[in-house]
């Protein structure tokens, strides 16, 4: 338990506008190990934004308890924030203000020098473009003077959320180098996105979440590894194979003139089978599981719950 | 101490602000300058005009019989004290009657019709918007979230960033208003005129009155700021409050309700001894009272006082318990 750096039990909010309620996070408990990038994933609208806005102090949760570095917060957060580093939605600082200007008060008022300021503004490859006015940056600029930010507090936690919009594709690649570099420093990275491809790149482990609930937690490959087994497979009467695998127990679909098979442990069991009915296979290839259609198969299982009754001692207006 | 160096670090270079820091020192200049032009010393042209309006009045024939009725019975024109000899000089308008304008005065110049005054609500009210804007940019453009990721206590950034704008309305009332008196002391010590004491006093005073209020009015833009995240909606409220107020207190149902008017209280706090018509009063014949009113400073500053420990006590309040 204590090296969980991020840990939520039964975190939930509820928003109340004009008479509606919007259960934004039900329940959720989340748990994120020192160390390495977490992806946390989940559709719009799924709370994942609601939940780092929660860890961070600048929403209250309706119920549940949260701690960070092991200290319960809000109560607590004053003592872990100078670990803490954050990007929470878009980028927002000063119009007016340079970049720098922008760093450099946001460092003073926790006492980093400024010399931290330029390593930063280095770093997310902004140097150059420090003296400009910060509304005059792209979004792509404004994302990495975000990203420099975080990285004022030299943190032992990232929260990271959807760091690469904006970016073109050299920023993408290098903000995710950045942020494999950092977790393999040690720094604990929390990475909200929805990039799948990018997500599975860089993080060691994930949680998913829909609806407001933790759906999945765990390493990827372990996660990836939990998924049904899928087989494609070439063969020269597909009708004829198909009837005998549906008569094994397989689960058989058709994809032009291929078939795709799950639900069976090894492909040797197939090539076996066919061989025994005199179906020749000419074609066998195992499809990999990626994070987006784990992901896909696992938020679309998801259905909303019927709202509990309303419990006046949990809800708070927004 | 380190959050409030910031936060005036923050209100100094925003450009908004910078501006209307501006606007008032040029104001104090420019009305400065007007007073000084309007008090300019007399030519002789204008003081052989104002002799010869004079002669010329003086010698209306029913202002002869006036005078020589009043010489009669002096006591009926000028009081029980009267002699006859001063009913020439009582009714009988000199030229400086006709002069074209007054010489440089900084009790005129503290009067309700007087520009100090109108520099003093001007610079206030720029000092409100300052503290209106100083913050609203920070909820708009997203970047006060930021700052609460670097320091989460709320009521930390609150009283910096309030500290920082009353500090800083502060200084800037205390250097425009005092550049105003300072060049029209200038301006009579150039021009001769000695200035009493008294009138000295007068405006010592209404500087560092004028100065309190506009930290304060800076202090009461930012506290409504903070409730409705908008530099538009709080300047938008205290336009509906200052002109549906001064109608709603027109309309209370009781005597002296122009006591509590927005306006009669901020002139009452600003003016050495302000005087102002209440219509609420109705006042039958025979009956001793009187429409006139004044405002003391303890009466307008409680008021005042009042209104602002409100609005900072809900902001800070609001602001703690608020999601950002």
């Amino acid at each position: 338990m204590n090296d969980l750096v991020i840990e939520t039990k039964g975190l939930r909010k509820v928003y109340r506008s004009g008479g509606r309620r919007t259960v934004a996070v039900d329940g959720l408990d989340l748990s994120v190990p020192a160390g390495g990038v977490h992806g946390f994933l989940g559709p719009n609208g799924s709370g994942k934004t609601t939940t780092i806005k929660m860890l961070l102090g600048l929403t209250r949760p309706s119920r549940g308890e949260m701690r960070l570095f092991g200290l319960q917060v809000p109560a607590q957060l004053p003592q872990v924030i100078d670990r803490v580093g954050a990007i929470v939605e878009e980028p927002r600082f000063t119009p007016t203000f340079s970049g720098r200007k922008n760093l450099s008060l946001l460092a003073r008022s926790i006492g980093v020098p400024r010399s931290t300021v330029d390593e930063v503004l280095q770093q997310a490859g902004l140097a150059d473009r420090a003296k400009e006015r910060y509304g005059a940056y792209s979004l792509g600029m404004k994302q990495r003077l975000a990203i420099a930010a975080a990285l004022l507090k030299n943190p032992d936690l990232l929260i990271l959320d959807e760091p690469t919009n904006g970016l073109d594709p050299a920023g993408i690649r290098g903000i995710r180098d950045l942020i494999r570099d950092l977790g393999e420093s040690g720094v604990t990275v929390l990475l909200s996105s929805h990039i799948l491809a990018e997500v599975q790149q860089v993080c060691h482990s994930v949680s998913i979440v829909g609806e407001g609930r933790l759906l999945a937690s765990g390493r990827v490959e372990d996660l990836l590894g939990e998924s049904v087994s899928r087989t494609r497979v070439g063969v020269t009467d597909p009708q004829g194979a198909r009837h005998f695998l549906e008569a094994a127990g397989y689960t058989v679909s058709r994809e032009g003139d291929v078939l795709v098979v799950e639900g069976h442990e090894n492909p040797a069991e197939i090539t076996k089978l066919l061989a025994g009915k005199g179906v020749y296979v000419s074609e066998l290839s195992a499809i990999r599981p990626t994070l987006e259609t784990f992901f896909l198969k696992l938020t679309g299982r998801a259905r909303p719950e019927p709202t509990p009754p309303s419990d006046p001692a949990d809800e708070e207006a927004s | 101490m380190r959050l409030l160096a910031v936060e005036l670090n923050r209100f100094r270079s925003r450009r908004a602000i910078a501006l209307l820091v501006l606007a008032a020192a040029l104001l104090a200049v420019v009305l400065a300058g007007v007073t000084a032009w309007n008090t300019r010393p007399l030519s002789q042209e204008d003081r052989t005009d104002a002799q010869a309006q004079a002669a010329l009045e003086g010698e209306k024939p029913e202002l002869l019989q006036e005078v020589l009725a009043c010489k009669a019975a002096p006591r009926d024109f000028l009081g029980p004290t009267a002699t006859a000899d001063q009913c020439q000089d009582a009714l009988v308008p000199g030229p400086e009657a006709y002069y074209p304008r007054d010489a440089l005065s900084l009790r005129q110049a503290l009067s309700t019709s007087g520009l100090g005054l109108s520099l003093a609500v001007v610079v206030i009210s720029l000092m409100l918007i300052a503290g209106c804007t100083f913050v609203g940019a920070d909820w708009t453009s997203g970047s006060l979230t930021n700052q609460l990721l670097f320091v989460p206590r709320r009521a930390r950034v609150w009283l910096a960033k309030a500290g920082a704008v009353t500090l800083s309305a502060g200084v800037v009332a205390l250097v425009t208003i005092s550049a105003f008196w300072l060049i029209l002391g200038l301006v009579a010590q150039a021009r001769g005129i000695s200035v009493p004491s008294s009138d000295v006093t007068h405006v010592v005073w209404h500087v560092l009155r004028a100065t309190v209020l506009a930290m304060g009015a800076a202090l009461g833009g930012f506290a409504l700021t903070m409730i409705f995240r908008h530099t538009v909606a709080t300047l938008a409220l205290l336009f509906v409050y200052s002109i549906g107020g001064e109608i709603i207190v027109n309309l209370l149902p009781f005597d002296g309700a122009g006591r509590w008017s927005v306006g009669n209280n901020a002139l009452g706090w600003l003016a050495p001894r302000y005087h102002y018509f209440d219509a609420s009063i109705q006042c039958t014949p025979g009956e001793r009272c009187s429409s006139t009113q004044m405002m003391t400073h303890l009466e307008s500053g409680t008021f005042l006082g009042i209104l602002l420990v409100i609005a900072v006590a809900v902001s800070l309040l609001w602001f703690n318990r608020r999601d950002v």
